[in-house]
């Protein structure tokens, strides 16, 4: 909240009056920030996107970065090409920190830990990239998402758990609980007391008895799957025998912005077809 | 193999009534300390619930998560205390322990490359087999580089070069590892833990362990005589190249098998074979059953440990038995430089 805040100063402070009349010309060494300026700058603005991500992008949006320019995170990179505007994530502030002391502007992206967050921050990033309209329009239908949501909801609520090998999970304040709000789940790590992502014992879930288990760690075949039988543990096959197991790749939510209306509006459509078959049961 | 101590033929002649006494001792404590870790942890559960049937809850917390971590702590920290008791005894050194001659770094090597190269999903035995073939081979390496009757620089040395080279190699897993997801799940696992695991683990795990534990412990007498020198123990008749044979093949299989399924724990070899032998008279022979129960205890104690430190996120078992155990290695070598001097 308070590092938005920071940003929100940055933006009013730098603002976009420096590039009046001419393109801002941005450049990404972040997975999210990618997503971001594709949805919302125009292509002959975009100086080059960070490579990798393919984990964490929806396929719809990797399809809009065919054919523009990529960069391996370098402050070489940067620094030859001059972006008027980098963004930058929690694995690359070094490479940020050497190019702003050569006078290059870097804008760092901070994980939103809503969608009232990650809407802010979609205007944020619009408006830095002189494209104010297309932010409040992503923005609008990322609401647009949350009440469609809601509206569609009836009966009770679903107590589920996004739960990965090694017993990772997200709890409260982060997007993934947020986005599980909006779906009509409630997050049984956030019930438990678990804040933002860390870990929550076999026993402890087995005794919550959560009905529906995310698992959002789809991956290749040619990952290495170290604990791949974590899921598998015969405890949770015996203990929770009824849980509904939903993939729903973390692409969905590792990032906020174009992918957070189509997580909603996807989990909430996987939850409402879960609650019917439980109501169908009774 | 023939014994060669005084009192006769028989293998039980060496051993006293102190030393029944301080079996049954450990041998209790082994008890107490599985029944407390069958009743330690987040969630409140009955001991009662182990023997119940059905599948509430606690009963199944008992039976698939806890059981299975009481047994895999009996045999892996069984089988480290006495591979290091039996490693010490064959290379007549106080410093050998498998963590130290590189048998944990390579068996955690075969391990992670068969998670890696996803073997483990199609084929699970390929698990022990390649910790199993990663540990005799570093057991053999070590023998070979440390040559005869090996100083405490030359061991520690080719320890470390064993290490060092699964360890690189590990590290290029982890380096070349498609995603930080992934390379987070190989480190988390080298760390070595118990928590989680299931009677498929321990099945799988259980055989190994326990023809590497009949190895080592029928190599007793052998081992008292090379206390005595090489020459005095082939005198005495006993085939060397069997023995060492006997001593790489048990570590490698006891060994192997337990990084294979917890991954890497670390000095439990060094420390329990150290605490005991005064207590056995610095026979190696009698030194093996004790050290065998002194590693369960010792496992047992530092997995309730890590369930009662509190700590935001999850302590590593590997973790807790390497902040313990680095310390008293570090006090061991200064002893042993005084005694050497």
């Amino acid at each position: 909240m308070f590092r938005l805040a920071i940003l929100s100063v940055l933006i009013l402070t730098w603002g976009v009056p420096a590039w009046a009349g001419a393109k801002v010309r941005v450049m990404s060494i972040d997975n999210c920030a990618n997503q971001l300026i594709l949805v919302l700058a125009d292509r002959d603005q975009i100086v080059s996107l960070a490579k990798g991500g393919d984990v964490s992008t929806l396929p719809a949006i990797k399809a809009l970065a065919e054919g523009l320019p990529r960069n391996d995170r370098t402050a070489e990179e940067i620094i030859r090409a001059r972006p008027d505007l980098l963004f930058y994530g929690t694995w690359t502030g070094s490479t940020a920190m050497t190019v702003k002391r050569l006078g290059i502007r870097a804008i760092r992206l901070e994980p939103p830990r809503d969608v009232a967050q990650a809407q802010r921050q979609i205007i944020e990033v619009a408006t830095l990239l002189g494209q104010e309209e297309r932010g409040r329009a992503l923005a609008a239908r990322v609401a647009r998402g949350q009440d469609e949501a809601v509206a569609r909801q009836s009966g009770t609520r679903l107590q589920g758990l996004v739960y990965r090998s090694g017993g990772y999970a997200y709890g409260a304040d982060t997007l993934v609980d947020s986005i599980m709000d909006s779906a009509g789940i409630d997050n049984v790590a956030a019930r438990l007391g678990q804040k933002l992502a860390g870990t929550i014992d076999m026993e402890t879930v087995l005794m919550a008895a959560p009905q529906v288990l995310l698992d959002d760690q789809l991956r290749d075949r040619a990952d290495p799957r170290i604990a791949t039988d974590f899921l598998a543990h015969p405890a949770l096959r015996r203990g929770l025998p009824d849980v509904a197991r939903i993939q729903f790749p973390m692409a969905f939510w590792l990032c906020g912005g174009a992918a957070t209306p189509i997580a909603i509006d996807a989990l909430s459509a996987l939850a409402d077809a879960h609650r019917a078959t439980l109501e169908g049961k009774q | 193999m023939r014994s060669f101590l005084p009192p006769g033929p028989s293998g039980l002649a060496a051993f006293t009534a102190r030393d029944g006494r301080l079996l049954l001792l450990l041998g209790l404590l082994v008890v107490l300390l599985s029944l407390l870790s069958m009743v330690i942890g987040p969630a409140d559960v009955p001991l009662s619930a182990l023997f119940s049937s059905g599948d509430a809850p606690a009963t199944i917390i008992m039976q698939e998560l806890r059981l299975p971590r009481v047994l895999l702590a009996i045999c892996v920290g069984g089988t480290l205390g006495l591979s290091g008791a039996a490693l010490q005894g064959l290379l007549r050194n106080p410093l050998a322990e498998p963590g130290l001659v590189g048998a944990s770094s390579a068996a955690a090597l075969g391990a992670v490359l068969v998670l890696y190269f996803g073997l483990y999903t199609a084929f699970p035995l390929a698990l022990p087999v390649a910790a199993i073939l990663g540990a005799l081979l570093a057991v053999a390496l070590v023998y070979l580089l440390a040559g005869k009757d090996p100083g405490i620089l030359t061991l520690i040395l080719a320890g470390t070069a064993v290490s060092s080279l699964a360890g690189s190699v590990i590290s290029l897993a982890i380096n070349l590892s498609p995603n930080p997801h992934s390379a987070s799940e190989i480190v988390f696992w080298l760390m070595g833990s118990l928590k989680d695991r299931s009677l498929d683990h321990f099945t799988l795990s259980l055989p190994f362990m326990a023809v590497g534990t009949v190895l080592l412990l029928s190599s007793g007498r052998a081992l008292d005589a090379l206390a005595l020198g090489e020459d005095t123990a082939r005198t005495l008749g006993f085939s060397l190249g069997r023995v060492r044979f006997f001593l790489v093949a048990g570590t490698g299989l006891a060994v192997g098998a337990g990084v294979a399924v917890t991954g890497a724990i670390g000095f439990i070899g060094l420390v329990v074979p150290h605490l005991l032998r005064p207590f056995v008279g610095h026979q190696p022979r009698r030194l093996l059953p004790a050290s065998l129960l002194g590693g369960m205890a010792l496992l047992l104690a530092a997995d309730i440990g890590v369930r009662l430190i509190p700590t935001q996120l999850e302590l590593k078992l590997g973790v807790l038995t390497a902040l313990v155990g680095a310390p008293f290695f570090l006090a061991l070598v200064l002893k042993t430089r005084k005694v050497m001097s």
